[in-house]
């Protein structure tokens, strides 16, 4: 007989990305949270990176799906075949050992959001569920030590929404959640581009632009040459609607991604606005960590530091900080405390 | 080991300040010493922290922990959170629990003024842990003993003791008070006005613990004393984001003087109703000043150029009434008996 094991599984159920840990074994999937199905029979056909290769290219009997919009579960069901696919795909068949579920959450989700991701447990058969703040994961993954009398700031710009917070203590002081993070950024370029170049492209290839064209302030991207960056997107003319390719410059994606900020912009400082003086005093000293993909902006540290004039630290693993922090956090099985404080 | 029944009492001396709590245990001296502070888990009502531990929380907490002084201007205003403090303290430190603290004799000590309520509350609280034998002092008292000064003879000393919450003004003559007045302005009421100072001035909120930092590291009333500048941070008000504000020690001793002067008023008040014997010995012996206030920069000075008699600070201004507690346990209290002898 197999032995019977006690695993916890850690995951970050991201706009973007789906990263699941498994205690003991590590980050075993982190993959864009898109499924493709079968229309006719409704079962999985693929997912991650194979169904995001997929988007925008199907023909009518198989359809792409991003089961996750902007932080929440738009369609539970879904999701719920999503899980259940990958982690019956890396668990090969052990999900009944499966005795623990840690879920990172966007900050400010509703109730019925939470109790519709706690149900997720339930219903994988999972008795103890426990949702935590991607934002805590996030800090923990990246090095900070929350648990003790100290405040530190974490900024997570992830794909569908931007979390702010204040953590002290092994726990959130407050935070504030936007939704407007990197899917709504490549929804601006598309727009842009459709409105500029008359040109319309798709999600992958607004990505891919922004991706490599992403800055937000200094001296804009340059190559190897010194020559600015451009993109060439590829796409079909809204007028003759026959294929197209446009040159996309920095400065265009600069001037959208200044634009989108601004609302991120107020709200960091609403943030910082509530929190108490004496944790703004820590903030000063310990600054702002800044983690999830669009961490990666160029110049992203310096348009913060210009706003909340205190120093900005990057993670130093934007995309996995979330997961790694899951590690640590399912041995906390949901405490806000580590025992005794010495 | 003594197995004389006599020897198992157990003699504890009880400083409940405002800002500080001491205990004094007879054979072992004083085994502890920290601030007044304790920390509760909101959700299961359990204590996470007491003392040191609890002050570093103070203002930085998320809302699974509360944060509670049971003392206010030297009287206790939350009898729940001040037996949870002590039980806590006295089980931490030497496992004393309510068995061995009923064949306890205990002395607490109170400011000057207390109303009889305020008194009450205190015995309850020695009830309430099941201290059997509990007689109550006044701090004035216990700190002269403390400072070494034999207070059992016939001549005239005048404490002047500046603690967190209140500020105590007593003559002591032949082994007991012969006049004691209070106020309630002292450590805790300065703190506050420095945060008010910077506030108004500066248009930046700082915590409560910067706020006392502040305090302890500029506070000087030598006009004289060369201005020193430090830098503390707060939330700037207007913009709401974190910021350094400098302080220098000219502006700190313009808020503290007026208290300070207050003292002065209280000190003249209490000389003016002293029969004249007793102001010839405090003329002679000058007045002794005790408690956290008693660390200012230039506090005899300032005193010394009003009052015209001369001020001594006591070597032990934080501990001196702990340690006086050791001879009030041996006599009760009683003025007959010259415990400093036995």
């Amino acid at each position: 007989m197999s032995k019977k094991k006690n695993l916890s599984v850690g995951v970050d159920l991201g706009t973007s990305n789906l990263l699941i840990y498994v205690e003991g074994q590590g980050t075993l999937f982190n993959e864009p949270s898109v499924i493709a199905i079968d229309k006719e029979s409704q079962k999985i056909i693929s997912v991650g990176y194979e169904a995001a290769a997929l988007a925008g290219k199907t023909h009518d009997k198989v359809e792409v799906i991003h089961p996750l919009h902007g932080g929440v579960i738009t369609d539970t069901q879904r999701v719920k075949q999503f899980l259940l696919f990958v982690l019956d795909k890396i668990l090969l068949s052990r999900i009944g050992s499966v005795t623990r579920l840690l879920i990172c959450i966007p900050s400010e989700i509703t109730e019925t959001e939470k109790s519709a991701i706690l149900e997720l447990g339930s219903d994988l058969g999972i008795k103890n569920t426990v949702l935590n703040e991607e934002i805590k994961a996030a800090a923990v993954g990246s090095g900070v030590d929350i648990f003790v009398p100290n405040g530190h700031m974490v900024i997570d710009i992830g794909g569908g929404t931007a979390d702010f917070g204040i953590l002290s203590l092994g726990a959130v002081v407050l935070s504030k959640s936007l939704k407007v993070a990197g899917n709504f950024f490549d929804k601006q370029i598309i727009d842009h581009v459709k409105a500029v170049h008359k040109l319309e492209i798709g999600l992958q290839t607004a990505e891919a632009a922004k991706i490599k064209l992403a800055s937000l302030t200094g001296p804009l991207p340059v190559d190897d040459g010194g020559a600015t960056l451009t993109y060439t997107a590829m796409g079909r003319d809204v007028i003759s609607g026959l294929p197209k390719q446009a040159v996309i410059e920095a400065q265009e994606i600069r001037t959208i991604l200044l634009y989108c900020f601004e609302s991120i912009k107020s709200v960091l400082l609403a943030t910082l606005e509530a929190t108490p003086p004496e944790l703004a005093g820590d903030i000063v000293d310990n600054g702002i960590l800044l983690s999830g993909g669009c961490s990666q902006i160029r110049g992203i540290s310096e348009y913060f530091e210009a706003i909340a004039q205190v120093p900005v630290t990057l993670s130093a693993v934007p995309m996995t900080a979330v997961v790694d922090g899951c590690k640590k956090l399912i041995k906390l099985n949901g405490k806000h405390f580590l025992g005794e404080l010495k | 080991m003594e197995t004389g029944k006599e020897s198992e009492k157990l003699g504890l001396g009880i400083d409940l300040g405002t800002a500080n709590l001491l205990v004094f245990l007879e054979k072992k001296g004083i085994i502890f010493n920290e601030p007044s502070v304790i920390a509760f888990d909101r959700e299961s009502g359990k204590v996470i922290a007491a003392g040191r531990d609890a002050y570093k929380m103070v203002g930085k907490v998320h809302s699974k922990i509360s944060i509670i002084k049971p003392l206010k201007d030297g009287g206790i205003s939350d009898l729940h959170a001040a037996k949870a403090l002590l039980t806590y303290v006295l089980k931490k430190v030497e496992d004393l629990t309510e068995k061995s603290l009923g064949r306890s004799t205990t002395v607490i000590c109170c400011p000057s003024e207390v109303t009889k309520i305020e008194q009450d509350v205190m015995i309850d609280l020695a009830r309430e842990m099941n201290m059997s034998d509990v007689f109550i002092e006044e701090e004035i008292k216990a700190g002269a003993l403390g400072a070494g000064v034999d207070i059992f003879q016939s001549k005239g000393v005048m404490i002047v003791d500046i603690g967190g919450g209140t500020t105590d003004v007593g003559v002591i003559s032949f082994g007991d008070i012969v006049l004691s007045r209070s106020i309630r302005m002292a450590g805790t009421y300065m703190t506050n006005e420095i945060t008010k100072l910077i506030k108004k001035t500066r248009n930046v909120e700082i915590g409560e613990l910067t706020a006392e930092r502040c305090k302890i590291e500029l506070a000087n009333l030598n006009p004289n004393a060369e201005t020193v500048i430090e830098k503390f941070a707060g939330r700037d008000m207007v913009k709401g984001v974190p910021k350094w504000v400098d302080i220098s020690s000219e502006e700190v001793r313009k808020v503290l003087e007026p208290v300070f002067e207050e003292v002065v008023k209280l000190i003249a008040a209490v000389l003016k109703d002293t029969s004249p014997e007793l102001s010839a010995d405090i003329f002679r012996n000058g007045i002794l000043v005790t408690g956290g206030g008693a660390l200012t920069t230039g506090i005899e000075g300032f005193i010394k150029e009003r009052i015209q008699v001369p001020v001594t600070v006591i070597s032990n201004p934080l501990t001196c009434v702990a340690e006086g507690l050791k001879y009030l346990l041996k006599n009760r209290g009683d003025y007959r008996v010259n415990s400093m002898q036995m």
